[in-house]
């Protein structure tokens, strides 16, 4: 053997050995990532097919037409255009009493079958037509002459199956059959998937009378169409993106967060755009993608559509989905301030298809959420009546911690409460941070220049429980202050 | 092998510190932060104003006969939201009166012994406003000659005359004070008489025709009574004698009838006038007067004093 042969078969050999252990055929395409990088990826190529099976549906039309052979002094009745959905009393009859022997009936059009097929149909296998009628006048009444099936009514199309008589009583649920389910009844060509959705397609049968006065009762009509399917394939997810970035809250309510994403699905976008899903879960990366849903660190089930019907249907196999979701004010952060600070916040976005498969992914980029120290305090503190030379009673303020900072501490500072020209100066007002007390026991003297105190209000975990902390207020009027309502603003800033 | 200067080193650590400091503040200042207001509101209530140091002065009220005193009146008047509520925004007044009176501050203005609605201001400006909160108040009123006297001769020796000062603020919030240590209204003796009496011409040895004269009780005093006395009338050296008069309290006469001689020495006669009650009606009485001129009088104008005296 010479060395080239030696090598072509050790190439050849370690190849079919990757193949096996791999999967058969793969091979390695470039492909844009989410982040615009072309990266060499896998895309399986193969074709895999599955038979299925529509029907058997009944129709919705039904006329009786003179075309041909099929040609009578008499007319069909179809004043009944529901009359062969089902196994039932009600008929197509064909009962003038002038039907004699060797007279073929008028053409009877049954169309209208509505298939819809699922998947991506690749061949149209099979057909078959079940017949459930009898000839009330006697035996052997009547044989078929057509039954063929046609595109639309009058284009008939390939074989006429039609094959033996009529029964002479209601055979009750027997059917008579023509076709099978790897018999499309068309030699010379094949079928597509929009003739036999198509409303027109169906199947034309005529009759022969075997006596006269003959007369013949046709009860049910239906056909089973057996297909084949390309076999499903998941969709992919690709070019995830959360925005903003960085996520800024929004204090004591929520921030809209739009996460997006491309959905491809080989079976077309439909197969996910229409008849999946598309979902998302927002979390704090360190969490995963498999958090209990939680206002402080997990989103889930964000529901994703189709923004701007970017999916056309037809061979369109991908479209850009997007989500929003409102993010609460506790959400954690995870900058470099915050207790996370090496976490983000990440979406994973998961497609499923009409047949449940599934797959994910992830912003390659994900953001981080911004800390928020903000506060709400009681609008106002109103100390009541109180003469010169004498104190309030001391008021209770709540303040509440709308960021997500979990140790918010604040300033203060004020301004001169003033009733026109007149005033009460700042430092009339004492506070404090922790107990209710007389004006003469708490804590701090109110500043005209912020001052910072240290009050650790931690973060609301739940955004039905505020968290909240009670300040204690209290004034003292001086003396010679005129008669007057005075107001000022007091000013606290998170810290 | 690489060299570096070391200014090059010290330039990068600079620099390296710089980016550092750079970093450290964006880091920093990407961190929203929210601050909330508060509105502190407080209605100052009004505080009623107080009066202290209420004085009257003089200490011992001293009536001018026939006419009118001025009588201080002062406080100090204190309002915690501020001296002007009272001395800017509101009033200041007094009621002076014989602390018995009826109605006391209440009474009815009578110049015996009400007087009200007597102003007071703030005098040189004590007010200073703002927070100020007192200031000193002074208004006079004019006591007429009539007033009840309460000192210790008088019908009212148990009483003072008393001063009720009111202070309202802006908001018609009051409140009043009276001097703790009232003073007294003497009694006021006191009358006018007619200032001449012409006894006409009269010859040597002959008595005149009778001439009134007119008493007014020009004090407080209710029954007021007086002492009679005379000199001499002269015409350069010569002289009539103070007994050539005579006169009589009640009754016109003549000379030789009338009741009285008059003597150099002053002696008292009952009079009983009675006090005026009103200012424009004077209470007074007639007295009724003749002389003899003595013979061999030389002829002249003469002329004397007579001295009737309040008791």
């Amino acid at each position: 053997m010479s060395g080239f042969v030696k090598t072509s078969f050790v190439v050849v050999f370690s190849m079919l050995l990757i193949w096996t252990i791999a999967g058969w055929p793969r091979v390695w395409l470039p492909k844009k990532d989410s982040s615009g990088v072309w990266r060499l990826q896998q895309t399986r190529v193969a074709k895999i097919v599955s038979a299925d099976t529509g029907g058997p549906n009944t129709p919705s039309t039904v006329a009786g037409v003179a075309s041909g052979s099929c040609s009578d002094n008499m007319a069909w009745n179809t004043t009944d255009q529901t009359a062969l959905t089902s196994n039932d009393t009600t008929y197509i009859s064909y009962s003038a009493g002038n039907w004699d022997s060797g007279n073929v009936t008028d053409e009877l059009r049954i169309s209208n079958f509505g298939f819809s097929l699922v998947g991506t149909v690749t061949s149209i296998d099979g057909f078959q037509v079940d017949f459930l009628g009898w000839t009330p006048s006697g035996a052997p009444a009547a044989s078929y002459q057509t039954v063929s099936l046609f595109t639309a009514p009058g284009s008939n199309r390939g074989d006429n199956k039609a094959a033996g008589t009529f029964p002479t009583a209601d055979p009750g649920s027997t059917y008579q059959t023509f076709g099978a389910t790897n018999d499309d009844w068309y030699p010379a060509g094949s079928w597509t998937q929009a003739e036999v959705e198509s409303s027109n397609f169906g199947v034309a049968l005529c009759l022969t009378a075997n006596e006269n006065n003959a007369t013949v009762n046709i009860d049910q009509v239906r056909i089973t169409i057996t297909y084949t399917v390309q076999a499903n394939s998941a969709p992919s997810v690709s070019a995830v993106d959360i925005l903003p970035s960085p996520i800024t809250l929004t204090e004591n309510g929520t921030s809209t967060v739009t996460i997006t994403a491309t959905i491809t699905d080989t079976n077309g976008c439909t197969d996910v755009a229409t008849n999946g899903t598309t979902t998302a879960t927002l979390y704090r990366s360190s969490l995963g993608a498999s958090c209990s849903a939680d206002a402080n660190n997990c989103y889930t089930n964000i529901p994703m559509a189709d923004a701007g019907g970017t999916c056309t249907g037809g061979g369109d196999n991908s479209f850009n989905a997007s989500g929003t979701v409102q993010v609460w004010y506790i959400a954690q952060a995870t900058d470099a301030s915050s207790s996370f600070s090496s976490d983000t916040w990440q979406a994973t976005v998961k497609a499923i298809d009409a047949a449940s498969a599934s797959s994910t992914a992830t912003d390659a980029s994900p953001p981080e959420l911004n800390t928020l120290l903000a506060i709400d305090v009681t609008g106002t503190i109103n100390y009541g009546t109180v003469n010169p030379d004498a104190t309030s009673t001391t008021q209770t303020v709540t303040i509440t911690n709308t960021g997500n900072y979990n140790s918010t501490d604040a300033t203060f500072s004020g301004v001169n409460l003033e009733s026109g020209a007149n005033s009460i100066a700042v430092g009339s007002q004492r506070y404090s941070t922790t107990t209710n007390e007389f004006w003469d026991y708490l804590d701090y003297v109110l500043s005209g220049i912020d001052t910072f105190r240290e009050l650790n209000i931690t973060k609301a975990t739940a955004t039905t429980s505020p968290s909240t902390q009670s300040h204690f207020w209290a004034i003292k009027v001086p003396l010679g202050t005129a008669v007057g309502t005075y107001n000022g603003t007091t000013t606290i800033t998170a810290q | 092998m690489l060299k570096f200067k070391p200014m090059t080193i010290l330039k990068a650590y600079i620099l390296s510190a710089l980016v550092g400091a750079f970093i450290l503040f964006v880091s920093l200042s990407v961190i929203p932060v929210l601050a909330d207001s508060v509105t502190p509101s407080v209605t100052v209530g009004n505080a009623a104003p107080s009066v202290s140091a209420v004085d009257i002065s003089p200490a011992t009220i001293t009536l001018t006969e026939n006419g009118t005193t001025t009588i201080t009146i002062t406080a100090t008047i204190t309002d915690s939201n501020g001296c002007s509520e009272v001395f800017t925004g509101g009033t200041i007044k007094a009621q002076l009166y014989r602390s018995g009176v009826s109605g006391a501050g209440s009474c009815s203005a009578d110049p015996n012994n009400c007087y009200r609605n007597i102003t007071m201001t703030d005098v040189g400006g004590t007010c200073a406003g703002g927070s100020d909160t007192s200031g000193n108040a002074s208004g006079t009123v004019q006591i007429w000659y009539i007033a009840e006297a309460t000192d210790a001769s008088s019908s009212f020796s148990t009483e003072t005359w008393q001063v009720e000062v009111i202070a309202t603020d802006s908001s018609n919030a009051s409140s009043s004070a009276t001097d703790s240590t009232p003073p007294e209204l003497s009694t006021l003796l006191a009358l006018d008489v007619t200032a001449s009496l012409s006894y006409g011409t009269v010859a040597a040895n002959a008595t005149s025709a009778t001439v009134s004269a007119s008493t007014t009780n020009t004090g407080n005093y209710n029954t007021l009574d007086a002492q009679f006395s005379g000199v001499a009338l002269e015409s350069g050296a010569n002289s009539i004698a103070a007994a050539q008069q005579k006169y009589s309290t009640t009754t016109s006469e003549a000379y030789e009838q009338l009741d009285y001689t008059l003597s150099t020495t002053p002696t008292f006669r009952e009079l009983n006038i009675a006090k005026a009650t009103a200012t424009t009606t004077p209470s007074k009485q007639g007295s009724f007067w003749a002389i003899l001129i003595p013979a061999g009088q030389a002829a002249g104008t003469y002329n004397g004093t007579t001295t009737i005296t309040a008791y």
